[in-house]
């Protein structure tokens, strides 16, 4: 076993060394000391996961816990900074360092033309870091401190080619987005503090455990709305319905970034948060409802706008919005294990499609309209196999890992039932879900595999195949999001110290639900081939024929515009109020208050005439003052 | 007549850090006319270590708690002396520290600079140990005429006689007042012992009281506090920059360790108190306000420093009421400290002038540190250090300093004068902050102006006293535990726990 | 009213009255012959030259002072010396060590040539 302090403290160590002394030595030992630290945090969290295994059957070995220091201490409010490794965070750990080290590896070949190459190695391992903090929190404050520090390194890594005025607003409304969730998951916080007089998980889940029993009509209502501001938060970070818009534009940052913040380990921090914190959601069957239904939506919603997009990248963060739909539909019916299991396998095959994705654009020297690509088959023959194996993943062909994880989920969504959906409805939108899914990824794939080659001349004169570096993560990335699938009885294993054995199905609507999402993964990919391949002018026709509602899903349903005039209006215009207030009043206040003394200064000055006689004066009327006070009159009697 | 045999051996052991320094200046002076030297070096090492051998033995003292009365009851040598003794040595260390380079630098480095220095020291040490007026009349005078020697050191220079023979006549004025209200205490207790002095309250209030108005303001011109602060500006800025360290610091210290002890020990009965307190907390807040919003206005950074420490003055003053009024060697003891690390950043404030002053001008201006940051970022941090502490900025000693006295004002009862006195240390952050504007954040408008920050003469003394007060600053900030413990046991001595 | 005051009025009369009346005495007694002799100011004897307000040589300040210092060394040590036969031999011995250190101003003075009118530096 290994402290745990010291899987977070790798990436920082690093991190420090390149930025202090970074200058000093090559490109090579940056990668080499920032690959070299997510990997020695892989292997001491793998190291841990070991252990925990060999003690599973120890109920109270199950976790190792490790407490680092006393952060705040004031009066009742204890916040320490303690660290605990359970099952989840486990899980969490692998995932991050894992796919953590393969992203880092792949972007030592993709960034190596780049002038900020350090500063880039050293934002992901600063990611790294807080995001560690993040899973291993064993505190809300913690984790707070986690889930603000990834949020500004996805500021920090969006923006990285902050020259270009897009890249650098993209960021900006990233940033700005997640405070508005922030602002929910702080209040929850709050109110948490307030409530139960602790934010450390393992005292909430023990105090819960032993209230659960005397639960009232107005506590469940407490309940309620912590659970709800949380989730506001989980949707600020996790790109749900509303707050979604910032994580397409955030695809301005390099890909690889992409991959790691922005589909396989960030954006989940929402739907960790929730399942770290199930036993509260479980007090509030409304609370968890709505956690459901606005998953589903988002699954839905970003699929379809997914449909028409042009972007390679934008496709795929769509995509990813719709998957984590997924992953709160899994939590908010109480499937936690097959939510974590999803968020598992995503990020295995989103990694692996968007590193596939940033092969091809590096290929087509950054060009990124799929409309201008076509037949890199031939061309790139790893980035297209693999490609092949992440699309149909993500499609849920069986015996692909996505398969297996949306297959699960969906039954979840089948037999639960919420104050707010039903069960059948929330299965419909996840089927209709995952036939959308399957149609754009055919879309995507066919659009750049497949077909002639619609590049200009000099592009296509430069398309290549990637380097080791980019090609090796590739493979093992495809191999986990193949294989991964088959892992599913000993996951539920592991993490069933946490969240229990998932009911087991009838056997009947088991092999139903199978065969009914493998057909819709099946259909919407020999759809989008036919369509795309045989009849491209299909979708020409569509779009003239129903012209409205296309443009209308092209420009994401005018949702940006639609924020734009209210939210972001009222805001700047409040921001002009109090700009003016600040200038005319607050500053002519000071300025006003600071001329006064100086002037008073100034005027006291001339006493200092520099005349010795003018002194003496001034010192005898000092003297006759205080003459007057103290000697002339005749002291009170003693009391 | 036996009682008349005076002074016997012990006197003179007792009495022996003051002493000690005495012999050490005349040892200074025979030996550069009998054995004249170029380097004086010899006599700045000579001055360091008569005054470590005095620190050492007032710390020795303080932490075995010596109580002694030596010269029939005219001296006495208790904790609270020792403390002193310990704080002016160590402030004397410091000047002397800075002294050699500017001395050098100005053609005028002779071995009287040591022995007076030496002289005046001895004379504040006798000061905080007097117990009877006459005694504290002559150790008075022992520290200030040497001072005003000293101010005059630069004798070609117009600026540094004039300040001198200006700090000279006003001084000499106060000295008459001072002398006229011994005189009635005298005539009005019929002894000059301070624990007799309170009998002539009863016998002639009328006398009493109008001699203990004249003797508190000799102190509080030696303090400068308004309106008898006008020397101070004229001399700190004419005098040689390490003699405005000294006076700033050991000379600022002792009179208040005079005054201490005679407002406590004489004037410390209830209706003594009533009517020198008022007048006191007028004067503190009189105090502040004048010296912080004159020093606003200032250009030149002795000058400034100068009103700043006026505004100290102030601060201490309501540290000094505050103990009397609550009766509290705690709140006494906060006061010690303050002193400590007033001592600590003022001399380090005055260290950067001088190490950046120049054989033909001296670096002053506020806007001659423009651009310092870039040039000498070491030295500028350090001036950063020492003007963020006068301010009052936590984590430095300075916020301490002022933490405590004004938990103990409030403590006491006198929220107003706390008010007052954060109020004008607001306004103070703006001419502190001015300086680290112009090191950190304004361009030199004259492309040559970083030739001024180069080093004229090096002098390792100095580098050593910035570096000691840059970390005593900062250390005795963090960790103001021993300075605390020892102030405690000091004041306890002379405000006994109830 | 206060008659508390009439104290002082009496003593700036009486005061003013007290100057006032020898001189008028002085003036209605005394013969009136004047002659240039007889106007000139008394200096010790010799013949006086040049303003009165004349400006004296630094130097001469100098040894003032050291004369002044052991004018008042004689005042302290006479007392002592009327009562020494009480007193003893310790008091013997503190009136020396005080000539002593003054002796030891005087070396330092007198080696700096401060006692010589032509300083030979």
């Amino acid at each position: 076993m290994i402290l745990l302090r010291y899987i977070i403290l790798a990436p920082i160590a690093a991190l420090l060394l390149n930025l202090l002394f970074g200058r000093f030595w090559s490109k090579t030992t940056t990668a080499f000391l920032a690959c070299g630290a997510v990997f020695v945090s892989f292997a001491a969290a793998a190291n841990n996961c070991v252990y925990m295994i060999r003690k599973l059957a120890v109920p109270e070995m199950q976790t190792i816990f490790d407490p680092v220091f006393s952060w705040i201490s004031v009066g009742r409010v204890q916040v320490p900074v303690d660290l605990v490794f359970d099952p989840l965070s486990c899980v969490m750990c692998l995932i991050i360092t894992g796919v953590g080290f393969l992203i880092h590896v792949y972007s030592v070949g993709y960034m190596s033309h780049d002038p900020g190459f350090r500063r880039f190695f050293i934002y992901l391992n600063l990611f790294i870091a807080f995001m560690l903090i993040l899973v291993l929190a064993d505190n809300l404050a913690l984790l707070f401190v986690g889930w603000e520090g990834v949020g500004l390194c996805s500021y920090l890594l969006i923006g990285f080619w902050h020259t270009d005025m897009k890249n650098a607003s993209a960021g900006k409304k990233a940033f700005v987005v997640n405070r508005v969730g922030d602002l929910g998951f702080l209040l929850g916080m709050l109110l948490i503090l307030a409530v139960f007089g602790t934010l450390s998980v393992t005292d909430l889940r023990e105090l819960i455990s032993t209230a659960a029993s005397a639960m009232t009509p107005a506590s469940t209502a407490v309940a309620t709305t912590i659970c709800l501001l949380l989730f506001v938060g989980a949707t600020g970070k996790s790109a749900q319905i509303p707050l979604y818009v910032w994580l397409p534009d955030a695809m301005a940052g390099p890909t690889p970034v992409s991959a790691l913040i922005h589909a396989a380990t960030m954006v989940t921090a929402g739907v960790y948060m929730i399942a770290r914190l199930h036993f509260l959601y479980a007090l509030s069957p409304v609370a968890s409802a709505v956690v459901a239904a606005i998953g589903a939506a988002t699954a839905l919603f970003a699929a379809v706008i997914g449909l028409a997009q042009n972007d390679i990248k934008k496709v795929l963060a769509y995509s990813t919005i719709s998957q984590l739909g997924y992953m709160f539909l899994a939590v908010g019916v109480g499937a936690y294990t097959f939510g974590i299991f999803h968020l598992t396998t995503h990020a295995f095959f989103k990694a692996l499609l968007f590193l596939g994705s940033g092969s091809v654009i590096h290929a087509m020297s950054g060009e990124q309209d799929m409309q201008r690509m076509g037949g890199l088959r031939r061309y790139m023959p790893v980035t297209y196999w693999t490609f092949l194996v992440g699309t149909l993943a993500i499609a849920g062909i069986w015996p692909l890992s996505g398969f297996f994880s949306k297959d699960e989920i969906l039954l979840s969504a089948r037999l639960a039932s919420t104050p707010v959906l039903s069960g059948a409805a929330l299965f419909a939108i996840g089927l209709c879900a995952a036939f959308l899914t399957a149609f754009y990824m055919g879309r995507l794939f066919t659009l750049t595999f497949f077909g002639n080659s619609r590049a200009s001349e000099e592009t296509k004169h430069h398309i290549h195949e990637s380097p080791w570096t980019m090609g090796g993560p590739l493979i093992l990335l495809a191999v986990l999001a193949a294989g991964a699938g088959f892992g599913l009885r000993q996951f539920e294993n592991f993490l069933s110290p946490i969240f229990g054995h998932p009911e087991e199905a009838p056997h009947e609507i088991k092999l139903a639900i199978m065969a009914v999402s493998l057909l819709a993964g099946i259909t919407g990919l020999a759809l989008s081939l036919y369509v795309y391949l045989r009849r491209p002018d299909i979708p020409r026709k569509i779009s003239t024929s129903a012209s409205l509602l296309c443009d209308c899903i092209a420009n994401k349903f005018y949702i940006d515009e639609l924020y734009e005039k209210t939210v972001v209006r009222l805001v700047y215009i409040a921001g002009i109020v109090s700009h003016a207030f600040d200038k005319h009043v607050v500053d002519r206040a000071v300025n006003w208050t600071g001329g006064g003394l100086r002037f008073g200064g100034f005027m006291l000055s001339f006493f200092q005439s520099g005349n010795v006689g003018t002194y003496a004066v001034w010192f005898l009327i000092g003297v006759l003052a205080l003459l007057h006070a103290m000697g002339g009159v005749h002291p009170p009697p003693a009391p | 007549m036996e009682s008349l045999i005076p002074v016997g051996l012990t006197d003179l052991q007792g009495v022996y850090p003051a002493l000690n320094l005495a012999v050490a200046g005349i040892v200074i002076l025979l030996l550069d006319a009998f054995f004249p030297m170029r380097s004086k070096l010899l006599s700045a090492w000579i001055t360091l270590i008569a005054l470590h051998l005095s620190f050492t033995c007032g710390l020795h003292r303080l932490t075995s708690g010596m109580d002694e009365t030596f010269f029939h009851g005219a001296v006495r040598m208790d904790p609270f002396t020792h403390a002193f003794t310990v704080i002016i040595c160590l402030a004397s260390t410091l000047a002397v520290l800075s002294a050699p380079k500017y001395l050098r630098l100005r053609d005028c480095h002779y071995a009287e600079y040591y022995a007076l220095i030496l002289f005046s020291v001895s004379g504040m040490l006798l000061f905080s140990a007097a117990e009877e007026l006459i005694m504290l009349f002559l150790a008075l005078e022992t520290m200030s005429i040497p001072v005003y020697c000293l101010v005059a050191f630069t004798r070609d220079n117009e600026y540094s006689t004039e300040a001198s023979m200006k700090y000279f006549v006003m001084g000499a004025f106060a000295t008459g007042f001072m002398v006229y209200g011994v005189a009635l205490l005298y005539g009005s207790a019929g002894s000059g012992y301070f624990a007799d002095l309170p009998r002539g309250a009863a016998s002639s209030p009328g006398l009493f009281y109008s001699g203990m108005t004249l003797v508190l303001i000799g102190f509080l011109f030696k303090i400068a506090a308004v309106p008898f602060n006008m020397w101070t500006p004229d001399a700190y800025e004419g005098a040689p920059t390490p003699v405005t360290t000294f006076m700033a610091e050991a000379v600022k210290a002792a009179p208040f360790s005079g005054m201490i002890k005679l407002l406590i020990v004489a004037f410390g009965f209830s209706q003594a108190v009533h009517l020198w307190m008022p007048a006191f907390i007028g004067i503190a807040i009189l105090t502040m306000v004048v010296g912080n919003m004159v020093a606003l206005v200032q250009t030149d950074m002795k000058r400034m420093l100068g009103y700043s420490s006026i505004a100290h003055s102030g601060y201490i003053l309501v540290g000094i009421v505050a103990s009397v009024k609550l009766n509290s060697s705690e709140a006494l003891a906060s006061v010690l400290y303050y002193l400590f690390i007033y001592v600590l950043m003022n001399a380090g404030a005055f260290g950067i002038l001088i190490l950046f002053s120049h054989k033909n001008k001296d670096t002053n201006a506020i806007d001659d540190l423009v651009g310092l940051g870039r040039e000498r970022p070491w030295a500028a941090a350090f001036m950063g250090i020492y003007t963020l502490s006068l301010t009052g900025i936590p984590p430095l000693g300075g916020f301490f300093g002022k933490f405590y006295i004004f938990s103990y004002a409030i403590k006491a009862g006198l929220t107003p004068l706390v008010i007052v006195a954060i109020l004008t240390s607001v306004m103070s952050a703006f001419y502190y902050l001015k300086i680290i504007v112009a090191m950190y954040f304004r361009e030199p408008s004259d492309p040559q102006h970083p030739a001024a920050f180069s080093y004229e003469g090096y002098s390792v003394f100095l580098i050593a006293m910035l570096c000691f007060t840059a970390f005593g600053v900062i250390y005795f900030g963090i960790f103001p535990k021993t300075p605390l413990t020892l102030a405690r046991l000091a004041a306890a001595s002379l405000i006994p726990a109830p | 009213m206060s008659y508390e005051y009439a104290v002082v009025v009496v003593f700036m009369v009486v005061g003013i009255g007290m100057v006032l009346a020898p001189l008028v005495i002085g003036k209605l007694l005394r013969p009136h012959n004047p002659y240039p002799q007889k106007n000139m100011p008394y200096e010790c004897g010799k013949d006086p030259f040049g303003e009165a307000h004349s400006m004296f040589d630094i130097r001469l300040y100098t040894l003032m002072l050291v004369y002044l210092i052991f004018d008042v060394e004689f005042v302290t040590i006479v007392p002592p010396m009327l009562v020494m036969a009480n007193l003893g031999v310790p008091a013997l011995l503190e009136i020396f060590a005080f000539i002593g250190v003054l002796a030891l101003g005087l070396a330092y003075l007198w080696k700096h040539g401060h006692l010589e009118w032509v300083k030979t530096v």
